[in-house]
């Protein structure tokens, strides 16, 4: 496995400890806060665990040394 | 001199600068994991979950101080290391942290005027920032903070691995720090 995976395999295991600890809060807001509040909190929680989503799927799409799909556009 | 100093930082020193800073984020991250433990698992009450430093020193999370400094620091990091980010595609997302976290600084800056003034905004009985009106404070910050970090690693992951281009060197914190071989 190289160096770039072993990396984007570390972000991706905290970025599911991310996503784990706002599911938690998902359930919890549900049953502690009122209607009004647990919907908000649901929103910006759901909304946290989409963007952690796309920035895993980024990393992983990304290969170094790939030139067809860098992000970093096209070489000089 | 200020110049001086920030081009070292960006320079030869880049990769020791984010070296400390990311491990400010991730102690500050572990903070925050650990208060959403302590609420969603432990079932403390909210005002009771201090995460680690607050639980020893209170007065740090009720003052707002450590909060609106933290949220400083991590302003002038991103900024101040932003120029090491040369690729298109990694300051890009720098830039998007950095932004985030500016908006995420005014909130704690409110919070702590509230503090300081012993006046509350919008007649709330704690201290309010502006989205607070809606949205809970842990959740809210779970997801600043999550908003702000998921573009910032983004970045880092790209500057790490950057395209190898003839004539131009990477910085140090890329995984290979090979010179192009056109450059030698």
């Amino acid at each position: 496995m190289g160096a770039h995976n072993l990396i984007r395999v570390a972000i991706s295991l905290f970025v599911v400890l991310l996503v784990g600890v706002s599911s938690l809060g998902w359930v919890w807001v549900g049953t502690h806060l009122s209607p009004a509040q647990a919907l908000a909190g649901r929103v910006v929680l759901t909304a946290g665990i989409v963007a952690a989503g796309a920035a895993v799927s980024m990393l992983w799409r990304w290969n170094p040394g790939s030139g067809n799909n860098s992000p970093h556009g096209r070489p000089n | 001199m200020a110049k001086r100093y920030l081009d070292v930082l960006n320079g030869p020193r880049h990769e020791t600068a984010m070296r400390i800073f990311m491990f400010i984020v991730l102690a500050h991250w572990g903070e925050h994991l650990l208060q959403g433990l302590q609420i969603y698992v432990l079932g403390w009450p909210v005002p009771e979950a201090r995460g680690i430093l607050g639980y020893f020193f209170p007065v740090l999370i009720s003052s707002e101080a450590l909060h609106y400094g933290y949220a400083v620091v991590m302003v002038i990091g991103l900024w101040a290391l932003r120029p090491g980010f040369t690729e298109i595609a990694e300051r890009r997302w720098w830039t998007v942290a950095l932004a985030i976290q500016f908006f995420h600084h005014i909130e704690h800056f409110l919070l702590l005027g509230q503090r300081v003034l012993g006046y509350n905004l919008f007649d709330r009985p704690v201290p309010t920032s502006i989205a607070q009106l809606w949205i809970p404070r842990v959740e809210l910050h779970l997801f600043y903070n999550t908003i702000v970090f998921l573009p910032m690693v983004v970045a880092m992951y790209f500057h790490m691995f950057p395209p190898a281009r003839a004539g131009r060197p990477a910085c140090t914190c890329a995984w290979d720090r090979k010179v192009s071989p056109a450059a030698v």
